[in-house]
């Protein structure tokens, strides 16, 4: 009987009948050529593949985003959130603190958040940590490639995105950037640093509460963000990039 | 399907169409282009009720790809040529190696029949069953087998994969 490279194909896809299946198994267990022949076919997938996911490495476009964006602030999701405070000079940001706020700021701390004697951070929930990242995270490659204030989504299921939001030069002689990562409505706020090649995240913590009114970012934990400031600014030794200097790092990464 | 819901619907298909749209036009920007023009589609005239988003969006975006973004033939004709292919601006992400494997695939993905495109796109890189490729191309679950095998067959002798005595259909004896 003829085993057509339709079926071969079909066989791949898994889209046979039980007993197309068993009989093909039992072919390709006899046949050497025809089990090549099924690879060959089968490769067809992998070239697809790896040609066109490359496609995932660069942020989705800002007017597809903006498309899909609701036009009622409080609807706005939060993972298309700007955050444009951080252009401003860094005395000039509004940190709000409502008092029903800040005490969630203790509940955060206790959940989610501790600060060693080093400055390091981690935090708890194993949403993120301190310590290199690897290069195929997704983080990585926000880090390496998204500029601030762009919102790379992750997943859009649970609102999980990456919002980088500062970009400087630390006193280490090392290219360091600040993030937003938010995940099922959590924030943390974070800081890392490029080593040679790949990104260590130094200090991460969790932002209790946030609300976001006339484009500026304010939250709850002015004490807490005053703590997180005070670290970021020990590590900046000059004046953050601009969007032009960011841009063309970006681009040689 | 009320705006909201179809607006997160769009959202969580947003990575998944626009690597179908890489995949349908072979260039970043046009992919891009091809996202935007089907995101403002199914936003304006949303999906039928009794049709799944997933399926009716990527039908959307296969549709724009022949109507329109192909019609221009802005890029479409240097692309299939293979001319256009190796310029596309990849940033430096990829090492050249990869360029040319991307833009030898890339050809011949260019080279295939549009319908066969659209087809193995859907399979091979989005993980669509015949079944629910079917339904988001609109053909018969036969056709839909018979495009993925001959745009397989096609792409696999483009690309020059070296033959083992088979040459197109293997025959054993029963």
């Amino acid at each position: 009987m003829t085993i057509t490279d339709e079926k071969l194909s079909a066989y791949i896809d898994g889209e046979l009948a039980d007993s197309e299946l068993d009989m093909i198994s039992q072919a390709l267990q006899q046949d050497d050529r025809l089990a090549r022949r099924v690879e060959q076919l089968k490769s067809s997938n992998h070239l697809i593949v790896a040609a066109y996911s490359d496609i995932d490495k660069t942020p989705m476009p800002q007017a597809v985003l903006d498309m899909l964006e609701s036009t009622d602030t409080a609807e706005r999701p939060q993972n298309v959130v700007p955050f444009p405070f951080h252009r401003l000079p860094r005395a000039a940001q509004q940190w709000a603190m409502p008092i029903a706020a800040s005490m969630m700021l203790v509940v955060g701390l206790g959940l989610g958040m501790q600060i060693t004697p080093t400055g390091t951070a981690v935090q708890r929930n194993n949403v993120l940590a301190a310590g290199a990242l690897d290069k195929t995270s997704p983080l990585h490659h926000a880090l390496e490639k998204v500029a601030s204030l762009d919102t790379y989504i992750i997943n859009a299921t649970n609102d999980a995105a990456i919002t980088p939001s500062l970009t400087f030069m630390s006193v280490n002689g090392d290219y360091c950037r600040e993030f937003m990562v938010t995940q099922n409505e959590l924030t943390n706020r974070a800081v890392a640093c490029r080593k040679t090649t790949t990104w260590e995240v130094q200090l991460v913590a969790l932002v209790p509460a946030q609300n976001v009114e006339d484009g500026v970012y304010s939250t709850a934990s002015a004490g807490f963000n005053a703590q997180f400031d005070e670290f970021v600014d020990g590590l900046i030794s000059d004046e953050p990039l601009d969007a032009d200097e960011e841009h063309a790092l970006l681009n040689k990464w | 399907m009320k705006t909201d819901a179809l607006r997160q619907g769009i959202v969580e298909l947003l990575p998944r169409l626009r690597r179908y749209a890489y995949a349908l036009t072979g260039a970043r920007a046009d992919a891009d282009d091809l996202l935007q023009a089907t995101v403002e589609r199914v936003l304006k005239k949303g999906a039928p009720d009794d049709v799944n988003l997933g399926k009716w969006a990527f039908r959307v975006c296969k549709n724009i790809w022949i109507d329109e973004i192909r019609s221009r033939k802005v890029r479409g004709a240097a692309v299939e040529s293979g001319k256009i292919g190796g310029e596309e601006k990849v940033d430096g992400e990829r090492m050249m190696m990869d360029k040319i494997a991307f833009n030898e695939v890339n050809k011949a993905m260019g080279a295939l029949p549009d319908e066969q495109r659209a087809a193995l796109s859907l399979v091979a890189l989005e993980g669509f069953s015949y079944a629910e490729a079917a339904q988001a191309l609109d053909a018969p679950i036969g056709t839909i087998m018979s495009r993925i095998a001959r745009a397989r067959k096609a792409l696999i002798k483009t690309l020059g994969a070296k033959g083992a005595g088979i040459e197109t259909n293997a025959i054993i004896g029963a």
